[in-house]
């Protein structure tokens, strides 16, 4: 094995201000993401952003970046559990591009 | 994996400077909070300091009481748990009031000690002998710090709460992944 089994890996590449960007899919009924770590980077223009639980859910995380920053955060120890059968979105403020990579696994 | 037993996460989303803010309750008695992960991020316009506390540091000042009554420390916002060990600094007494107390009546904003002997107490007032920094960052604007405790967690004191405080008037973010243990 590569990695972990069951561990999944997504990069969401945003262009402009992420409303809502989807970084996982809503996982099947029953199924909920389990995100591991994080990493968020940010372009030309400061700004903050947020992972959401589901489409304009609750924020569980949020951070703030300087331009062309990135930051990371390992999380396995005390992982962010999302409601079950709802996607990982992500909604920022800052109106150039930004970039999330999250590895998470998805559990029942 | 879910992390280690118990594990939750934290997100709190701030807009202004904070003082002693609960931002995870007491635990059970007997529990402590564990702090495996944190991520502090300022936000717009200004630099700050930003503290994780072991508790809350209450300050308190002219506070005078007579023989055999309570005293009541008030400081809004600020929850003490019920047993909490007070220690008392005071730089004028009569006589000394220097020493250990133990709150026994307690509501959101405000506690009570016993006092046996006359007391103005014009000092610093810890509860449970801590409001210790146990994490703090010097943040310019737009600006994160991580802290990754998998292998040496933050273990707050038992009983007592983790409290935020900070020094910046403008937004900043505070991420906390924990678990509560004996």
């Amino acid at each position: 094995m590569a990695g972990v089994a069951g561990t999944f890996t997504a990069c969401l590449v945003n262009a402009g201000t992420p409303t809502n960007a989807v970084v996982v899919a809503a996982p099947a009924a029953g199924t909920y993401i389990v995100v591991q770590w994080v990493h968020v980077s940010n372009g030309a223009v400061a700004g903050e952003i947020k992972l959401l639980d589901g489409s304009g859910g609750t924020t569980m995380f949020s951070t703030y970046l300087a331009i062309n920053s990135p930051t990371f955060v390992d999380m396995r120890r005390a992982p962010i559990v999302l409601t079950a059968a709802t996607g990982l979105y992500c909604t920022g403020t800052t109106s150039t591009t930004s970039r999330v990579t999250v590895g998470y696994s998805l559990e029942r | 994996m879910a992390g280690i037993s118990g594990a939750r996460t934290f997100c709190g989303v701030y807009t202004a400077a904070q003082t002693n803010l609960d931002v995870i309750g007491v635990p059970p008695l007997g529990r402590r909070i564990v702090l495996h992960w944190v991520h502090i991020a300022n936000g717009i316009t200004a630099a700050g300091d930003f503290k994780l506390l072991d508790g809350p540091v209450i300050s308190v000042a002219g506070v005078t009481q007579a023989t055999g009554t309570t005293t009541s420390l008030i400081t809004a916002g600020v929850y003490v748990p019920t047993g909490a060990t007070v220690v008392v600094t005071a730089s004028t007494a009569t006589p000394a009031t220097n020493g250990t107390f133990v709150a026994t009546n307690v509501n959101a904003t405000t506690f009570t000690i016993p006092i046996t002997i006359p007391i103005t107490i014009a000092g610093t007032c810890t509860v449970n002998a801590t409001g210790t920094t146990v994490f703090g960052a010097l943040l310019a604007a737009y600006t994160p710090a991580t802290f990754d405790g998998s292998r040496a967690p933050i273990v707050l004191t038992a009983a007592t709460p983790l409290c935020f405080t900070s020094a910046t008037a403008t937004t900043q973010r505070v991420n906390i992944g924990y678990s509560v243990e004996f």
